[in-house]
């Protein structure tokens, strides 16, 4: 048993190697096939680089070697987790990251539970109301998820810092600043899993337990907090790799509306400006961030929802 | 996305800040921000915000105008320079030039610390302006301001000379610029490729230490202990007022100015046009707006090309385009039209020159015409034997700030209604670079700041060209245009200097080489609690005398 | 960007509406359709105005009855600019899906018809293009081969191809494994034929769900990646791009930026219900 279970996990891991080394490669390509001067680069839009000072950056660099000894020494790098160094902004990238990390994952989490959240108590109050009820929330989550983030957004900023200034309108600091962006990127998200964990609700609530459940005389709310709900939830779990998915892309445009510091404007800023270090490092981070949870979901799936593990007993 | 960066030359060229601190004007209702608004007093942090930040933290190797003003604070000079171009003693008590004007010597205080505690000696400037000059530094400007830099000689512990290989009358405004600071030797010895990471790793000896720094996001200062070496310029001495400040990097404009006009942050820089009329009717914050010196955004005309060799098809775009119309729309009587190819508040300005000139369609349909332009397509382009009259127009998205942006698509809008094609193509920075430099443009747009004329060598000399360094976008080789800038760097009389400068503006616009559009302003937004706000001779706040009221 | 969302969706939902309602919004999305076609073939049918024609005099004017949504920052009317925009941005979107499909239905019948390795190789590449987010992939995308609506469209038609790939591949292989086609190889069809006629066809009914939901998250990712400073240059009216450009000004003129949100809005939902609905009754 717990042989075959580490042969999974082994598995399991290995294929993410894989993905993450292909992710490392695709990356190195993409971004070599970008069009304009790697040097040209790295001196910035500045008119007045004299030869000298050009010689000098491909030299340091190391610009002027074939491009599969660039590739493997790349590799080498990261391996040894040296990231290297910024061209644009003249310090190593990982100190670069550093601070940006942390706003981007507060963004995402908070994001992701608010948007949960969000999910759980428009499935649970629609649950207890009428079937007008259930039919307007219907309609408003399908509405709500239809909306682009970065329109979202905008109309949140527009409504409550400029025109009624109740929420800052800039920076990173202190919670009162994190709560747009947050809504910004948990309404639409709240509202597609509140779509799918109504499906599942009403799925458990056809269920024979559900059946004997109320004859034995327990209200729907009751039914819904105490038995149903736990159906309800899984697909979140399943669903993790698109919800992650979407966080990653949704913090990029909520970043820059935002003027939110963190990865995605990093990344903007980087892929702009063909800075080669920070650009891979940040798709790979996302990559890593991908696969490690997926992993991480998938591995534990049979201890979430039982069903799954009949399945896989069987 | 405007990083604001600085061509190299440009400062090199530029002398003497003259008018930049003159020309403030206050508007709004706190029209006294001069400092006289009660007695200072020590405490409080400011918070300031701008919209770029620099793309590293050495003012040694780096170029932009907003790493000079944040680390203004924190590097000290060898001497300061007043808004109407003296220089004052600041670490430098007091120094000597040679006749020949080859040798500078500085004698320096004695009591001045780097915030590691290393002394600052003659020592210390020898080292950091040898790193300067020296090519592992790769500096972009820095090294073009010490110029014709040769050596430096440490005489005593506290006397240094500077040898030059030729005269340089701007050598003073040079080291008077936070660009040529001195990092500590200690830091230069200790982590050398560190230095441009900012926050601690950069040590230098002025009244505000860099404690920390989160990229793109903010930059954190704090108070030096014991600091009692301000400059000359300053109105008080002794300890700065404030504990310290921050930079806040907020590239939207709207949400840098709602920030200072809710009072989260002491200052907005770089208030857009568009914002400008309604923060006049906000008490909540004063608007600074201040001209902005240099040669005003300017449509280059590429005189290579074989289209723009012909005067007269220059002239259709200088006077087919109604910039005044366009500037009035779109930035709602903000900012003026612009008159010349340098602003109203540089020196040498001709102030006659804007009524020579102007829109007249009709005078450009004429024009179109006489070229041969007569037949038209099926999309209402001009045509001549079956090829429209159609330009060029690449730009780069780094540098090209929106107001620009939709100033060249009215540009493009309104050649349209006479006919004329602009092709206006967006490049990432090193493709642009390329294609500018291969001059393969008819037209480029570009804005100049500095404060002296001398800019317009940078601009329309033939020795300026692109290629070399320079900002001759048009790629002018004029003989004429030519003598006349010869001349005025020879003359040192301002009077005759001015008039041959006049002369030379005069002769661009004859020419056309140039759509000179407007003038632009930098405006700031300042809150009630910010007191002592003055500006140097780069233009920049000066925070040493800025002090804070409660609230 | 709900393409892997609605994968898990696509087997197991029940109509998000039911009965007579069904069939109302099934109607109405229709017709909105059809007005969308319409725009974007002939927008001189709305609007008389050119969308790029400035007025210096008339900047900022707020919505009126001569300009039903304003004028922006150069005096250009917004109603105008977001009727010629609706070309641009339902071209994009259907070109990017059209690419998605194209080459979703390559690698997943290769895949599904292939042998083992071939299909291991081909999936462990869709694994790694998965491990990307969508976004971040079409902006690697964008910077490699430039900006402007075509290459937009190929940026998130290739970002869409690794979903896409998935589903057909997963539905084919049933199909492949099922006992007709098995007998069908036994008598020596040949693949492609096969593949064509029986495969293909069982693959389609997802597919056009999948195909209409994703055409409304690529013209939101496109309108994205003009925020970003992507998309297609000025002054084409691309909706992405309006809204970027009017941010600046959402202080002062909000109409500037909100009109051409609200069309991506309408464009998005419309496509969301037809394809729940589609899904729906096939599904019955």
């Amino acid at each position: 048993m717990t042989a075959a279970v580490l042969r999974h996990v082994g598995r399991r891991l290995a294929a993410g190697v894989l993905v993450l080394w292909g992710a490392a490669t695709l990356t190195f390509v993409a971004l070599h096939l970008v069009p304009g001067d790697q040097a040209d680069a790295i001196l910035g839009p500045s008119l007045t680089a004299t030869p000298q000072l050009r010689a000098q950056v491909i030299a340091d660099y190391g610009l002027d070697r074939p491009v599969v000894v660039q590739y493997l020494d790349y590799l080498g790098s990261l391996l040894t987790g040296d990231l290297g160094r910024s061209y644009q902004r003249d310090m190593p990238v990982e100190r670069l990251l550093a601070d940006q990390v942390l706003p981007t994952m507060q963004l995402a989490v908070s994001a992701a539970l608010a948007g949960l959240a969000i999910a759980v108590i428009a499935v649970v109050v629609t649950a207890a109301s009428g079937r007008v009820g259930r039919t307007a929330a219907t309609v408003l989550e399908l509405v709500v998820a239809s909306v682009p983030n970065f329109w979202l957004g905008l109309v949140l900023l527009t409504l409550f810092s400029f025109r009624f200034p109740i929420f800052p309108s800039i920076g990173a600091s202190g919670g009162l600043g994190l709560v747009l962006p947050t809504l910004t990127l948990a309404l639409p998200l709240g509202a597609t899993l509140a779509q799918v964990m109504r499906q599942e609700l009403e799925r458990a609530d056809r269920a024979p337990f559900a059946l004997s459940v109320r004859a034995r005389g327990a209200g729907e709310l009751r039914l819904v907090l105490a038995h149903t709900l736990r159906h309800a939830v899984t697909p979140a779990v399943t669903l993790s790799a698109w919800i992650v998915g979407s966080l990653i892309g949704g913090t990029v445009l909520v970043e820059n509306i935002f003027a939110r510091p963190g990865i995605g404007r990093l990344l903007v800023g980087a892929v702009m400006s063909k800075d080669i270090p920070v650009v891979t490092t940040v798709v790979l981070l996302s990559a890593v961030t991908f696969v490690l949870i997926n992993t991480v979901v998938d591995l534990l799936y049979p201890v979430i929802d039982p069903r799954l593990r009949a399945e896989r007993a069987r | 996305m405007d990083t604001r960066r600085r061509f190299l030359s440009l400062s090199a060229g530029s002398f003497v800040a003259l008018f930049a601190g003159s020309a403030v004007s206050a508007c709004g209702t706190g029209e006294d921000q001069a400092g006289n608004d009660g007695t200072p007093r020590p405490g409080g942090r400011l918070v300031f915000a701008e919209p770029t930040s620099p793309i590293g933290w050495d003012p040694q190797v780096g170029t932009e105008d907003v790493l000079g003003l944040i680390l203004r604070p924190v590097f000290d000079s060898l001497v300061s320079e007043t808004p109407d171009g003296r220089y004052l003693p600041w670490l430098a008590t007091s120094w000597t030039v040679s006749d020949d004007g080859l040798t500078y010597t500085f004698v320096l205080r004695e009591d001045v610390t780097f915030s590691d505690g290393t002394p600052f000696d003659a020592n210390a400037v020898k080292v950091n302006f040898d790193r300067v000059v020296a090519p592992e530094t790769k500096s972009r400007y820095a090294k073009s301001l010490l110029g014709p830099y040769k050596a430096s000689t440490v005489l005593d512990s506290h006397r240094v000379e500077v040898t030059l290989s030729r005269p340089y009358s701007q050598f003073l405004h040079a080291v008077s610029r936070p660009y040529l600071g001195f990092h500590s030797p200690r830091a230069l010895a200790e982590h050398p490729d560190s230095l441009g990471s900012g926050g601690q790793f950069t040590v230098s000896t002025g009244p505000y230490v860099f404690t920390s720094v989160v990229q793109g996001q903010q930059a954190v200062f704090t108070r030096r202990e014991g600091y009692n070496w301000g400059p000359g310029t300053a109105r008080h001495t002794g300890r700065p007022y404030l504990d310290g400040y921050t930079v806040q990097f907020v590239i939207d404009d709207q949400s840098r100015v709602a920030a200072a006009t809710s009072g989260q942050i002491g200052i907005a820089d770089q208030v857009p046009a568009a914002q400008l009329a309604g923060l006049r009717r906000q008490t909540s914050v004063t608007l600074i707006s201040r001209d902005v010196p240099g040669s005003p955004y300017t449509y280059y005309l590429n005189t290579r090309r074989p289209l723009f060799r012909n005067a007269d098809a220059r002239r259709v775009i200088l006077y087919g385009v109604d910039v005044a119309s366009i500037t009035g729309g779109l930035f709602q009587g903000q900012y003026q039209r612009a008159g010349s190819i340098l602003s109203p508040s540089t020196r040498s300005y001709d102030d006659r020159l804007a009524s020579s000139w102007g829109y007249d369609r009709a005078r450009a349909e004429r024009l179109l015409d006489s070229l041969g332009y007569t037949g038209r397509d099926g999309d209402g382009y001009r045509t001549k034997d079956g090829a429209r009259f159609s330009l060029q127009f690449p730009f780069a998205t780094a540098n090209t700030t929106s107001e620009r942006r939709n100033y060249d698509t009215a540009f493009q809008a309104e050649l349209k209604k006479i006919g004329v094609e602009v092709v206006l193509t967006e490049l990432d920075a090193p493709t642009y670079i390329k294609r500018t430099l291969a001059g393969d443009y008819d037209v480029s747009g570009l804005a100049w700041g500095g404060s002296d004329p001398s800019i317009l060598g940078n601009l329309f000399s033939a020795r300026s060209l692109v290629t070399q360094g320079g900002g001759n976008k048009a790629w002018v080789d004029d003989p004429e245009l030519e003598a006349l800038l010869d001349e005025a760097s020879r003359t040192i009389d301002l009077n005759k200097q001015n008039d041959l400068y006049r002369r030379v503006q005069a002769r661009v616009i004859d020419q056309a080489y140039g759509l000179p559009t407007y003038v632009a302003k930098r405006s700031l937004a300042v809150r009630p609690t910010v007191h002592g706000l003055e500006f140097d001779s780069a233009g920049w706040p000066f925070l040493y005398d800025v002090w804070a009221s409660g609230a | 960007m709900s393409v892997e969302l609605e994968l898990e969706r696509v087997a197991t939902a029940p109509p998000a509406l039911v009965g007579r309602r069904q069939r109302a919004v099934l109607l109405a999305g229709t017709v909105l359709l059809v007005v969308f076609a319409a725009v974007m073939l002939f927008p001189s049918l709305l609007t008389a105005g050119a969308p790029d024609v400035t007025d210096t005099a008339r900047t900022f004017r707020s919505p009126s009855l001569t300009h039903p949504f304003g004028t922006d920052q150069l005096g250009r009317d917004v109603y105008t600019r977001v009727v010629h925009g609706a070309r641009i941005s339902l071209l994009t979107g259907i070109g990017a899906v059209i690419i998605g499909v194209g080459g979703g239905i390559l690698l997943g019948l290769v895949s599904a018809a292939a042998g083992r390795v071939v299909d291991g190789v081909l999936m462990r590449f869709v694994d790694v293009l998965l491990a990307f987010p969508e976004l971040l992939l079409a902006l690697l995308v964008v910077a490699i081969i430039g900006r402007g609506s075509a290459n937009v469209a190929l940026a998130i038609g290739l970002a869409a191809v690794p979903h896409f790939a998935r589903l057909v591949r997963g539905q084919a292989f049933a199909v492949i494994r099922s006992e007709y086609v098995e007998a069908a190889r036994g008598l020596g069809v040949p693949p492609w034929r096969y593949l064509t006629r029986h495969v293909l066809p069982n693959v389609a009914g997802p597919l056009v769900v999948l195909a209409s939901i994703g055409t409304g998250s690529a013209i939101t990712a496109a309108a994205g990646l003009s925020i970003l400073g992507l998309g297609p240059a000025a002054p084409s009216p691309e909706w992405g791009a309006m809204l970027a450009d009017g941010q600046e000004y959402l202080g002062t003129a909000w109409w500037i930026a909100v009109f051409p949100g609200l069309a991506v809005v309408a464009v998005v939902l419309t496509l969301t219900l037809l394809g729940r609905n589609i899904q729906a009754r096939a599904i019955r």
